[in-house]
């Protein structure tokens, strides 16, 4: 009785700070966990963008990488103003066409380069059209998208496809869990960010230091990762590990690049989604 | 009552003299009030307001001949800025310095235009090959009252002249660890006298040995050439 007052005060006060149950909870995910009632509006905007070199000097440096295709799907498209979600969504949509190609009819996912690495196509009218069904399924408009109105959005339109959508949280105790996210890249499902700020950039390898250029902004947004990379430091200064998301940002001047989740961003929520 | 007037006059012109032969020092010795320099200051400063209207003559025939006011002037906001679907036909017939050779199936092009003046700011490209082994993002601007400011190399860049313009550009080459396959990330810069294509992403995989400069100097040519 005292737990459940308890869990009902907290979601009281979360409400007072603008803080809601996530809509995303996961079956099997025992955890109870709460996402902030947020309006992701990341727009396209190259004035509200700045750009950032950071560099990182090491000793020794030791990478560990995997990525669900050589050239992920980078779609950045938008239909209208405030529109991140649907264009994260159509990159979504346009991952899983490789798998199924009814999912985006009259468009060709990519191809098998080598016959190993896959490589996504880039945007046509196609994925023009499936950000824009998006827009309008997830109820999108000038003030932005939920995350819950983002699920529900996917969900509408892989049904119409015949389609079942999962999502699974990737926080634990209200951060980010690497490792949950790492899991399911592992299980080719691709991670949903949604954040308060973000990054994303191009990390250079050189022999002494690396080198990582960024464009960076404050807005809420989202994007979608698809491969994870971990450098791991030996500096003058002591150990450093540097977390990165290969991500799909939607941002049409870096469509792709290396989202690392510690640097000026906030991770509110994340969601590893199957679509089957 | 003339003989009065005379002296009168003739000792006016001879305080006069003396005045003016050693600025009145003569008089002043004598316990006589004169005004020192008066008339000297007066020649100072018609000297002086002369020297300055001349300068501010040629200061501002300077400035009126040399300051563009007409283009300097015009300031674009983006809450007014417009962005449509383009082509590559309009784009080179808005780009004042290069020209690109693209096939338009492999390419998406987005105009941005101020909506209050109607004039062309920027083009966005993203350029696709076939089989999906490169991925370019273009940034061009079209108007020298439009500064683009979100460009920043991230290694030290290269600067090399080319036969038909000169490229800023830096290089990044990794064989990537899981697929085994050599790609190269660039970001370059070729300024024009007003466009300007930043290369804000490329990314490509070497398959067939050729360099990023022959894959950029293939589709961009200098107006002319």
């Amino acid at each position: 009785m005292l737990h459940l007052t308890t869990i009902g005060l907290s979601i009281l006060m979360l409400g007072t700070l603008g803080a809601a149950p996530c809509a995303s909870l996961k079956n099997g995910d025992s955890e109870l966990h709460y996402c902030e009632t947020v309006f992701y509006n990341g727009i396209d905007s190259t004035q509200e963008q700045s750009t950032e070199i950071v560099r990182r000097d090491f000793i020794s440096r030791e990478k560990n990488k995997y990525d669900l295709a050589i050239f992920i799907p980078s779609y950045t498209h938008s239909p209208a103003v405030s529109s991140c979600a649907a264009v994260a969504g159509s990159n979504l949509i346009g991952f899983y066409d490789r798998y199924d190609e009814d999912l985006i009819p009259n468009h060709k996912s990519g191809s098998l380069i080598g016959g190993v690495a896959y490589s996504y196509s880039v945007q046509d009218d196609e994925t023009f059209a499936v950000a824009k069904t998006l827009y309008d399924y997830m109820g999108t408009d000038e003030t932005g998208t939920t995350e819950a109105q983002f699920v529900d959005g996917i969900k509408k339109f892989c049904k119409e496809k015949g389609k079942s959508v999962t999502t699974t949280s990737c926080m634990s105790s209200g951060s980010f869990s690497f490792s949950k996210a790492k899991t399911y890249i592992e299980a080719n499902q691709p991670i949903v960010f949604f954040v308060s700020g973000y990054n994303v950039g191009h990390l250079s390898e050189r022999d002494t230091y690396d080198s990582i250029g960024y464009v960076l902004s404050t807005a809420n947004h989202v994007m979608v990762g698809f491969g994870y990379s971990v450098y791991s430091y030996v500096t003058a200064a002591g150990n450093v590990t540097d977390y990165y998301f290969n991500v799909a940002s939607g941002v049409a001047i870096k469509p792709s690049g290396f989202y690392n989740i510690n640097y000026k961003t906030r991770i509110i929520d994340a969601l590893a989604v199957d679509i089957y | 009552m003339n003989v009065k007037r005379y002296l009168k006059n003739q000792a006016k012109q001879d305080r006069q003299a003396i005045m003016e032969e050693d600025n009145g020092e003569t008089l002043r010795a004598l316990g006589i009030e004169y005004p020192a320099k008066k008339k000297s200051y007066r020649r100072a400063w018609i000297a002086g307001a002369a020297s300055l209207a001349a300068s501010l003559a040629v200061v501002l025939t300077c400035v009126f001949t040399l300051y563009p006011f007409g283009e300097q002037t015009e300031k674009y906001l983006e809450e007014n800025f417009v962005t449509e679907d383009s082509t590559v036909e309009r784009m080179n017939s808005e780009l004042h310095d290069f020209s690109l050779t693209l096939d338009e199936d492999v390419c998406e092009i987005y105009r941005t235009y101020d909506g209050v003046s109607g004039k062309a700011l920027y083009y966005q490209l993203s350029v696709n090959r076939y089989d999906n082994s490169l991925h370019g993002e273009f940034f061009i601007t079209c108007n020298a009252n439009y500064q683009y400011t979100n460009f920043t190399f991230s290694l030290s860049p290269i600067f090399e002249t080319l036969p038909q313009y000169s490229i800023t550009y830096q290089l990044d080459s990794t064989v990537d660890p899981q697929y085994g396959f050599e790609t190269i990330s660039c970001m370059a810069e070729i300024k024009g006298e007003t466009d300007i294509i930043y290369i804000t992403q490329y990314d490509e995989l070497i398959l067939d040995g050729h360099t990023f400069l022959d894959s950029v100097q293939s589709f961009i040519h200098a107006r002319g050439n």
